[in-house]
């Protein structure tokens, strides 16, 4: 009761500075302890292989919207999609069906083939996310996520569960004196409510990013982090496969990735697609696909948002920030 | 101390000298690949990105640690320094056996910048028995010592360079880093015979070989590492399979890339080779 006194009789401001230092205090707490109970914490990385799945990549790294971004960028390098670009704004930017199908030459199985069928017409970044595109793909991503558990690349249920209860019962502690501060202001109709209620926004917002139940282990971080050093050294010639800037986005022959970064050394036989899978959407930057790169940065702004479209949290989707990049 | 271990070493095949370029591609091709002979002085260093590299390496292959400036023949003796950064490299990655040079980079407290070959006297192998045992104090896994190329014959020289390198390693109890493109360079260039050259050697301590193209320039061939390895390297390399317990060959190339599927057609020749000659498997 002692405390529930100090924190009532407490001053405005110097209530926001202690509760802001305890909030600080509680979410580098969770944060840290989301961390250290992941079982998989020290356990080596599984090996890089040989044909790594570009879309299974993605979906370690970003879930369902990282793999839709995949196959978008693999249409438009494939000439089955295009980028509008009406104005200066790449939120407004759009993609489109460069012909009425696919024919022959596109993976027949599906996860591009449900993409392309999506696009009707010129779409949005943002429409694609908030149209529920990512969610179509559920059926193909499926085999994806039980391979990724048992190898235990992502979090499973289990983990998920113990995850959820530390993050509730840390927003519980967090939230707190706040509420209590918020009720006995409201009890005495006092009105300077304001800054508490901005920060408790802020608090809520930062904690959910920082704090959620990471949704990629920290044995499929590891991994992950093998693979950009792997292909390191495509990363740095992406101009070679990738095409520059100046350029209209370079059709994709297949197979299609440099491996060395000296000029005129023939393709190995690995998908370009590997670079934004390993290294996400920020690789196109520069490249004859940066359009794609600026366009999905801005998309999530006003669609579904992280937490929905990554299934676990901002801070869960290993690079979600923001979601559209 | 080596001399019970040579029967013991393990038999690694063939592999390639790793160069970063070709990062991603052996990888692609680890199948291909049976282990990689890393440059140790790019590992010494404590950069957090060489420190992933290497263990990345690590783990996916057998790594063989080939040293650039132990300078083996100094007078004036090893860097204790840079013996101890080896030591501890060593220890990191537990290779079968790590290499160096039989010559010297450093002189007068300056470094040289390149290998110098030692004078075929019987003060130059003091002068590396010497150093040899202070290595052996601080690493216990076995050195092989390769054969450099030289562009002059020094003069004053008591013995053959092939008497030079078995009496080294007679005396040091390490192996020998066969050079077969140095050899044949060598050969050509001071015109020797490198079958009387192989004829001084003892063939049991033989236990890897490099293999390379080479390049003439001004009427003398060099050792680039910079083109595909021609027929004479080959047949040489037949000849040392044949009558040496090899146990592994490495590819190096540095200059002039080609595309991966080029070296590993070369690797392959290699391998059937030893295979042939009941090296491995």
């Amino acid at each position: 009761m002692d405390i529930l006194r100090a924190i009532d009789n407490m001053h405005g401001p110097v209530f926001l500075l202690a509760y802001g230092a305890f909030v600080a205090a509680v979410i580098a707490i969770v944060a840290l302890a989301q961390r250290l109970r992941d079982p998989t914490r020290g356990l080596p990385p599984p090996l890089v292989p040989s044909s790594p799945d570009p879309y299974e990549i993605a979906f370690l790294r970003g879930g369902k919207n990282e793999v839709t971004r995949l196959a978008i960028f693999e249409l438009v390098g494939k000439g089955h999609l295009h980028v509008l670009a009406p104005g200066k704004e790449p939120k407004d930017w759009q993609v489109d069906r460069s012909s009425g199908s696919l024919g022959q030459s596109c993976d027949g199985t599906s996860i591009q083939r449900r993409v392309f069928g999506a696009v009707q017409k010129p779409t949005k970044a943002a429409e694609i996310f908030s149209g529920g595109v990512p969610g179509q793909l559920d059926e193909y991503l499926t085999p994806y996520d039980a391979r990724l558990k048992e190898e235990q690349l992502l979090a499973n249920a289990d983990m998920v569960a113990r995850g959820r209860r530390v993050y509730v019962g840390g927003l519980g502690l967090m939230a707190a004196p706040g509420l209590f501060k918020l009720a006995t202001a409201l009890a005495e109709h006092r009105g300077n409510i304001f800054f508490l209620v901005v920060m408790a926004v802020i608090a809520v917002s930062v904690y959910t990013g920082a704090a959620s139940p990471p949704r990629t282990t920290a044995r499929g971080r590891a991994y992950l982090r093998s693979l950009q050093l792997a292909y390191a050294s495509t990363e740095r010639s992406k101009e070679s496969s990738l095409g520059t800037r100046e350029s209209s986005p370079t059709r994709l022959p297949e197979p299609s990735i440099s491996g060395s970064s000296s000029p005129g050394l023939a393709m190995a036989a690995a998908p370009v697609a590997l670079l934004p899978a390993i290294f996400g959407f920020e690789v196109l930057e520069g490249t004859s696909f940066d359009s794609l790169k600026q366009m999905f940065s801005q998309g999530s702004r006003g669609g579904a948002g992280c937490g929905a479209g990554c299934g676990g949290g901002c801070g869960g989707c290993g690079g979600c920030g923001g979601c559209g990049g | 101390m080596y001399r019970a271990t040579f029967g013991e070493l393990p038999a690694l095949g063939v592999g390639l000298g790793f160069r970063r370029p070709y990062l991603a591609d052996i990888f692609q091709h680890r199948e291909s690949i049976d282990f990689l002979e890393i440059i140790a002085d790019h590992y010494l260093g404590p950069s957090r990105k060489t420190e992933e590299e290497l263990g990345l390496l690590a783990q996916h292959f057998t790594l063989l640690p080939h040293g650039l400036n132990l300078s083996i023949g100094s007078a004036e003796g090893i860097d204790a320094g840079y013996l101890q950064k080896m030591a501890r490299l060593v220890r990191k990655i537990d290779p079968p056996w790590w290499s160096e040079h039989l010559g010297f980079t450093r002189a007068g407290g300056m470094h040289i910048g390149q290998f110098s070959p030692l004078p075929y006297t019987r003060a130059a192998i003091e002068v590396v028995c010497r150093n040899m045992d202070r290595v052996k104090r601080v690493i216990d896994a076995p050195l092989m010592l390769e054969n450099i190329t030289y562009m002059v014959s020094l003069p004053m020289a008591e013995m053959t360079e092939g008497d030079f390198l078995a009496e080294v390693v007679e005396r040091t109890g390490c192996g020998i880093l066969l050079d077969v493109t140095n050899l044949h360079i060598n050969a050509i260039n001071h015109r020797f015979g490198p079958q009387d050259y192989l004829g001084r050697l003892p063939l049991e301590r033989i236990v890897q070989l490099h293999f390379a193209g080479v390049e003439a320039q001004d009427g003398l061939l060099i050792d680039s590492h910079a083109q595909p390895t021609g027929p004479e390297i080959w047949d040489l390399l037949q000849t040392v399979l044949a009558r040496a317990p090899v146990r592994g060959m490495i590819l190096e190339r540095d200059e002039n890339l080609p595309p991966v599927e080029g070296l590993l057609d070369e690797l392959r020749r290699a391998r059937d080779m030893g295979r042939e000659a009941g090296r491995w498997q």
